[in-house]
C-alpha cells in the first residue's frame, strides 16, 4: 500500500502522504520493516521474501527443494539408527515441505517464462533469461527425480512405520511430483518454443543483412531464389498503385432526389448553370387533351353500335344525331360520314343493308351547299325487315336498285362515299 | 450467402493491397473475418472477384493468379527495397517485432550514434533531416501495411510484417562456393 507497484520509493514521496509522518517513519525503520538509503525507501528484503513466497512470486529458485531432500535424507537416516519418533516427525515435514516447495516453483517458474517472453524488449537479455529458466527447470526435473529416488528407496521403511499420517504425506508427495513432472514436461516445450521464436526471428534479421549484403554487391539475382520467391508471391501488396476499383454513377442514383442535389452541386462548382436558367416547363394548354378526341371516338365504336342495334333508326341519321360524350367534343359532318363508312364496314353482319338511298343537303364549312346520298342500313332485325323509318330532313328517295347480295355488300358500302358529291343544285 | 456487414469495408482495404492486422487499428475487421467461419464464406465470396482471401499469422490479404510482366518488376524491385528497409530495421537495437513500437526520433538518435546505421539511413532516402529520412522510411513501411502510425512520431509494427519474414525465409541462399543456378 506504501509502496504501490514500486520496489522502493522517495523519501519525500512518503512523507507527501497525509498518514505519513516523520515519526511514524522512524518506528518503521527502527522496527526494520524498511530500510533507508540516500532517501530511497524500501521494504526489508525479509519482508520483500516474505512476501514473494507468500504470493509465490519472485526468482525460481531450487535451494529450497534442495534443503529439504537434505534434511530428508539425514532425518530417514538418522531415524534408521535411532528410532526416535523426534526423527519421525522431522521426516513428515520434509516430506510436507518437499510437496509444497515443488510445487511453488514450478508455478513460479511459469510465471517467470511467460512474463519474459511478453515483457523483455531486448531480444538477447530475452534469450538469455529463457536460457536461464530452462537450465532451472532442468534442475527441478531432477531435483523430483532425486525426491522420487528417496521415496521409492524409502517405501520399504514407510511401511514398516505404522503411521496412517506419514503413507498418506507419502501418497500425497508421489502424486504432486507426478503431477508436477508433467507440468514441467509442457513448461520445457513452452520454453524450447519461445527459444525458437526468437531464434527465428533472429534468423531471419541475419537472412535479412545477408541479403542486404548480396544486393549491394548485385549479387541476389544471382545467389538466391529471390526472384522466383517474389514471383511466386501472389498477395495484392505489391498491386497497390493501380488505385482503387472505379464504378460508373448508377442512373437510377441520379434521378432521385439525392443524386439531383448532387448534380445541382458539382455542376454549380463546374460553373455550369451559369447561363441556363432553365424553369419547368409551363402549364399545358388547355386544349392539349384534344388530340386524343378522334382516338376515343373510334375506341367507343362498338359501344356506339350496340346503341346503334337498339335505336330504331338508320345507321346515317343515327350517327348523324348522335350525341357523343362530352371528352369527344362534337364531331363534323365529314368525320360522322367517315365513322358512318368505318361501321359499314366493321359491322357488316350485324347491318341489314337495305339497298335503297338516302339524300341529304347540308353545307360545308366553305358555306358551299352539299349534297349526299347514301345506303340506308339498318339494324339486321329477326324479320330482316328494313325499317321506313328515316329522320324528317331526309329526303327518301327510291336509289337504284341494287341486289342486296352478300358478293356486291362491299361495293355497297363505298358507294355512299362516293356518291357523295359536291353539286351546286337546291334540293 | 449471409456474408458479414462489414464486407465492403473488407473489400475496399484488401483490394487496395492493404493487409488487415489483428494489433491494427482494424483489428475489429479482423475480427469479423475470424468469427466463426466467416473466413470461408468470405474466401468463397471474394474468390468470384478473382481476389483470394488469404491467412497469414495474425493478419488477412488478397492474392491474385495472373499477373503481367511490369508487375513482376515492379515486386521485384519493391521487393529489394523492403529487403533494404528491413536490413536498416534489424540492425537496430529494437527489433522489428509485432507490437514493437518506433519512435521516429528514437530511431534517428540510434542512427545518431551508431555509424552503421547512419550509413544504411542514408542509403535509403534522399531526405535533408535525419527525421525525415526515418520518417519517410516508416512512411513507406506504413503504406506496405507493415507499419502503422499511431501518432505523429510513434510508429507500431503489425502482424503483417510476418509476411515479409515469411517471405524472406523462403528466399534460399546458395553457399558460396559450387553452385547450381535456381532458375
Amino acid at each position: 500500500m506504501l509502496f504501490g507497484n514500486k520496489d522502493s520509493i522517495n523519501k519525500s514521496e512518503i512523507l507527501a502522504r497525509s498518514d505519513m509522518t516523520d515519526e511514524k517513519l522512524e518506528k518503521l525503520v527502527m522496527y526494520e520493516i524498511i530500510h533507508e538509503n540516500n532517501n530511497i525507501i524500501g521494504l526489508d528484503d525479509r519482508i520483500t521474501t516474505f512476501i514473494e513466497e507468500f504470493l509465490e512470486i519472485g526468482e525460481v529458485t531450487t535451494s529450497f527443494i534442495n534443503d529439504n531432500i537434505q534434511t530428508l535424507g539425514e532425518s530417514l537416516k538418522y531415524y534408521r539408527i535411532d528410532n526416535n519418533p523426534k526423527f519421525l516427525r522431522s521426516i513428515k515435514r520434509s516430506l510436507k515441505k518437499i510437496n509444497s516447495t515443488t510445487s511453488r516453483e514450478v508455478m513460479k517458474l511459469h510465471k517467470n517464462i511467460d512474463d519474459t517472453y511478453k515483457n523483455q524488449d531486448n531480444y538477447v537479455i530475452k534469450l538469455q533469461e529463457l536460457d536461464k529458466y530452462k537450465r532451472k527447470r532442468d534442475d527441478i526435473i531432477n531435483l523430483i527425480k532425486e525426491s522420487e529416488q528417496i521415496i521409492s528407496e524409502a517405501q520399504g521403511f514407510f511401511n514398516t512405520v505404522i503411521d496412517a499420517e506419514l503413507s498418506s504425506i507419502v501418497l500425497d508427495l508421489r502424486y504432486t511430483l507426478v503431477r508436477n513432472r508433467d507440468y514441467l514436461n509442457e513448461i520445457q516445450s513452452q520454453i524450447i518454443d519461445y527459444i525458437n521464436k526468437i531464434q527465428y526471428q533472429s534468423q531471419i534479421y541475419k537472412k535479412i543483412q545477408r541479403l542486404k549484403e548480396l544486393k549491394d554487391y548485385e549479387e541476389l539475382k544471382y545467389k538466391t531464389n529471390f526472384v522466383d520467391v517474389v514471383a511466386s508471391t501472389r498477395a495484392l501488396m505489391f498491386n497497390k498503385q493501380r488505385g482503387a476499383l472505379k464504378g460508373r454513377l448508377s442512373l437510377d442514383f441520379l434521378h432521385s432526389d439525392h443524386g439531383y442535389m448532387l448534380t445541382q452541386k458539382v455542376a454549380q462548382r463546374l460553373q455550369l448553370l451559369r447561363n441556363t436558367f432553365r424553369k419547368p416547363a409551363g402549364k399545358m394548354e388547355s386544349g392539349f387533351g384534344d388530340l386524343n378526341r378522334e382516338e376515343s371516338s373510334s375506341l367507343n365504336i362498338a359501344g356506339l353500335v350496340d346503341k346503334f342495334m337498339l335505336a330504331n333508326s338508320d345507321l346515317f341519321q343515327f350517327v348523324l344525331k348522335y350525341k357523343f360524350p362530352e371528352q369527344v367534343g362534337d364531331l363534323s359532318l365529314e368525320k360522322r360520314i367517315s365513322l358512318y363508312v368505318g361501321i359499314c364496314i366493321d359491322y357488316d353482319n350485324k347491318l341489314h343493308i337495305s339497298g335503297k338511298f338516302g339524300k341529304m343537303n347540308f353545307i360545308n364549312e366553305k358555306k358551299q351547299k352539299q349534297y349526299v346520298g347514301y345506303a340506308i342500313i339498318n339494324p339486321v332485325k329477326v324479320n330482316g325487315q328494313q325499317s321506313t323509318d328515316h329522320g324528317s330532313h331526309t329526303v327518301v328517295d327510291r336509289g337504284l336498285p341494287t341486289e342486296g347480295s352478300i358478293s356486291d355488300l362491299s361495293t355497297v358500302d363505298i358507294e355512299p362515299k362516293k356518291k357523295r358529291k359536291i353539286s351546286p343544285n337546291k334540293v | 450467402m449471409n456474408v458479414p456487414k462489414q464486407t465492403p469495408e473488407i473489400f475496399n482495404i484488401l483490394s487496395k493491397g492493404n493487409f488487415i492486422s489483428s494489433n491494427g487499428s482494424k483489428g475489429k475487421l479482423y475480427d469479423v473475418i475470424t468469427y466463426e467461419n466467416n473466413f470461408e464464406l468470405l474466401k468463397e465470396f471474394f474468390s468470384h472477384t478473382g481476389y483470394y482471401l488469404e491467412r497469414g499469422h495474425n493478419y488477412y490479404y488478397f492474392s491474385q493468379q495472373e499477373e503481367t510482366n511490369t508487375l513482376m518488376e515492379k515486386k521485384l524491385e519493391q521487393f529489394a527495397y523492403y529487403i533494404d528497409v528491413m536490413d536498416f530495421f534489424s540492425s537496430m537495437d529494437t527489433k522489428p517485432v509485432v507490437g514493437t513500437r518506433y519512435r521516429v526520433t528514437q530511431i534517428a538518435e540510434e542512427c545518431f550514434s551508431n555509424e552503421r546505421l547512419k550509413q544504411k539511413l542514408f542509403a535509403l532516402s534522399r531526405k535533408e533531416k535525419m527525421v525525415d529520412k526515418v520518417s519517410e522510411i516508416a512512411g513507406d513501411l506504413t503504406t506496405g501495411g507493415f507499419f502503422e502510425q499511431e501518432d505523429e512520431d510513434t510508429y507500431k509494427v503489425m502482424d503483417a510484417i510476418h509476411y515479409l519474414e515469411e517471405v524472406i525465409s523462403l528466399i534460399t541462399i546458395e553457399d558460396d562456393g559450387e553452385q547450381t543456378d535456381p532458375q
